[in-house]
């Protein structure tokens, strides 16, 4: 039965007025702390970042008016944006399914164990240890002379330098973010599966569902709601990846791992061009809008939440 | 009156000294005093940005030549202010005058004076049976040194860089390429440059005696590897004779940097105190600089481990490294002292474009496709020109 189909015992809505006005006044009492400070420390300077973007406006001197010179500046020659953009999508685009199946595939795993919340507890480390001392231990792994390349050269094959290349370098940066983030989606999932209701998994084992149709057809579908959340979560993060290419590899070789992100913060404050970082910023916020919108829109066809 | 002065970590020694420094401006005018915050070098220019976008600069500011022409319009001029507090130009370094200068105004007192050098490391060369360099070699001695040295060793003896002091002077040094032109204008892609930097990414590539960053991040790493003892010779700015042959657990070297035909040695650099805009008591705070640069402080500034940048208190600087290191290390000072004589003569400031920041983090990106040879030398110039 659709939600807006639900009525009062009585078969139709009672609304007392007295009383909703009152409830009205006490909803607003308890809001007002929260919408202040969404107001102050989101949508302000939300408005205050789009009304930048049309300025030039230095960190320090003369604020003039720029049109949508910062906007077209970003295409121009030499403007690490359209390759940040690109670099940005691709990471997302393979981010996204890997690390679902990979923490799909883990959460089912560790379910079966014993050791369950040693696992859970294991696979949650690398998500609460600061990414920037595992970005350095990672940088010093995939280094020339770092463990990647001793084990490598005891079989007696040369490593390639992987962070100066241009065709591994944004591939080896994708692996320390899956190792980075893995353990939260696992965590949730893992979560969701302790929670599959006996009756239903009782019932289809009666009619004699078999290990992957009781996976693929029962459990998938019954965890969607946790999967839903998961991927929406992961893909805002992974649209503003900063941490790890900033610390192995700076946006290089060439731009090869340079970011969305890191060309904002670059413009912003080492160049002290807010205007000109506040443009990029605006696609960003306008792109993983819209891109949410289509995944809360598209849950209906594929999240079950009865 | 209480007056903010802005400077980055000077080390546990150094700050010590400059607090010391600044409580002895209390003592000559007792209405002054002064409250230093000093954090890291890389910070301090982040910070010292957002500060000067909300008003809220410390009065006195420390600045790098480096960094000037990216912040000079923050920034009073100095000509007036500081001739009323006694200044006389011919008592100091005009080299160190002149980096901090913009426009033919003074907007930093200098406190020291740098010019690179070859730092190497004396026991390798000895292990690889190869002759210590003398002041004034040849870059075809150098890479006969790097090849032998890489040879016996199995390390590379040079170290790369992408950081735009050490790796532009070894450029100038080898045919006199210039990055920036006299007029301020970036100029990566002139036919000197080209040579130059092909010549410089080939010690890699080529002659295979360099040790190659490790990736783009890596902003310092030849000067570094070098203290590390993983290279036998890396450039690096006389500021760090002193913490340099402190750090190496080796007996250190330093040499002009080697020139071939055209090439200058070297350039410099240094930093200064000035007075920012927004300072509502410039007067007290020139008085105050005039204290912490003047006779007496250029002094303990020398015998702490820096070339001071006024005329004939360097002689604590060399008392300094010879009490320090000669007794392990014999005849460092001398060599330090030949080194910063010879290139002296022909240093020059090194002034960059007003967009500087913008060409060293392309630089740090492009430059190793060309040290690993995944980009020819032009190309990269090229793109480091279109970025900036």
């Amino acid at each position: 039965m659709p939600r807006s189909a639900v009525k009062t015992a009585r078969g139709g809505p009672v609304i007392n007025r007295p009383r909703a006005r009152s409830e009205a006044r006490s909803a607003l009492g308890f809001l007002t702390p929260s919408a202040t400070g969404l107001t102050l420390f989101v949508v302000f300077p939300t408005l205050l970042a789009i009304v930048t973007s049309f300025f030039i406006w230095p960190t320090f001197g003369e604020i003039s008016p720029a049109g949508f010179a910062n906007y077209t500046d970003l295409f121009r020659a030499g403007n690490t944006f359209p390759a940040a953009l690109v670099n940005t999508i691709v990471f997302t685009a393979v981010t996204i399914p890997a690390n679902l199946v990979l923490s799909l595939g883990m959460a089912f795993w560790i379910a079966t164990s014993r050791f369950k919340q040693f696992y859970r507890v294991l696979f949650f480390l690398p998500v609460v240890t600061p990414s920037v001392a595992t970005s350095i231990i990672w940088k010093m792994l995939y280094q020339p002379g770092g463990l990647l390349d001793y084990v490598a050269s005891m079989v007696g094959l040369k490593m390639p330098n992987l962070l100066a290349n241009q065709s591994t370098a944004l591939l080896a940066v994708t692996v320390v973010i899956l190792w980075n983030g893995l353990g939260y989606n696992t965590l949730i999932f893992s979560a969701a599966i302790d929670q599959l209701p006996d009756e239903v998994l009782d019932a289809a084992k009666i009619d004699g569902a078999g290990f992957w149709s009781t996976l693929l057809r029962v459990k998938l579908p019954l965890i969607t709601p946790a999967v839903f959340f998961a991927t929406t979560v992961t893909m805002i993060q992974a649209f503003q990846i900063f941490n790890q290419p900033y610390v192995m590899t700076a946006g290089g070789p060439g731009t090869a791992t340079m970011t969305v992100v890191m060309d904002i913060y670059h413009k912003a404050f080492q160049f002290g061009e807010l205007g000109a970082a506040s443009a990029p910023a605006m696609i960003l916020f306008g792109l993983i809008l819209i891109v949410t919108l289509v995944q809360w829109l598209s849950q209906k066809f594929w999240v079950n939440y009865e | 009156m209480s007056l903010d002065w802005g400077f980055w970590n000077q080390g546990t020694d150094g700050n010590k000294m400059w607090a010391d420094l600044a409580a002895k401006v209390s003592t000559v005018d007792p209405n002054i005093t002064v409250t230093v915050t000093a954090p890291p070098f890389a910070d301090y220019f982040t910070k010292l940005q957002s500060q000067l976008a909300s008003n809220s600069a410390p009065c006195i500011v420390s600045m790098q030549s480096l960094r000037l022409p990216a912040f000079a319009q923050a920034m009073e001029p100095l000509d007036d202010l500081m001739a009323k507090q006694g200044f006389k130009a011919d008592e100091w370094n005009p080299a160190a005058l002149k980096a901090l200068k913009r426009d033919g105004k003074q907007y930093a007192i200098p406190y020291g004076i740098s010019t690179m050098a070859m730092f190497y490391n004396k026991d390798l060369f000895m292990k690889a049976g190869v002759a210590e360099p003398q002041p004034g070699w040849t870059v075809a001695q150098f890479q006969d040194a790097a090849r032998t040295i890489t040879a016996k060793t199995g390390k590379p003896a040079f170290g790369q860089s992408f950081s735009d002091l050490h790796m532009f002077s070894f450029l100038l040094a080898y045919n006199g390429a210039r990055p920036v032109s006299d007029d301020g204008t970036l100029q990566l892609t002139n036919p000197k440059m080209i040579d130059a930097f092909t010549w410089y990414s080939g010690l890699s590539t080529k002659e295979k005696v360099a040790l190659t960053p490790a990736s783009s991040s890596d902003v310092p790493w030849g000067e570094q590897q070098f203290v590390a003892g993983n290279a036998a010779m890396a450039v690096d700015g006389t500021w760090n004779l002193s913490s340099d042959a402190k750090d190496a657990k080796f007996n250190v070297g330093v040499v002009t940097i080697p020139v071939a035909s055209g090439g200058v040695s070297s350039y410099s650099a240094n930093s200064g105190f000035g007075i920012s805009k927004s300072c509502k008591n410039k007067e007290a705070a020139a008085k105050a600089i005039a204290v912490l640069t003047g006779a007496d402080a250029q002094k303990q500034v020398a015998a702490n481990g820096t070339l001071p940048a006024r005329i004939g208190a360097d002689a604590a600087f060399y008392e300094g490294l010879a009490k320090n290191y000669d007794a392990k290390n014999p005849g460092y000072s001398a060599q330090a002292k030949a080194v910063v004589d010879q290139s002296s003569k022909t240093a020059t400031p090194f002034i960059p474009t007003q967009r500087w920041d913008q060409t060293t983090k392309a630089i740090a990106r492009e430059f190793i496709l060309a040290y690993t040879g995944n980009q020819p030398a032009d190309t990269t110039l090229q793109r480091v020109q279109s970025a900036s």
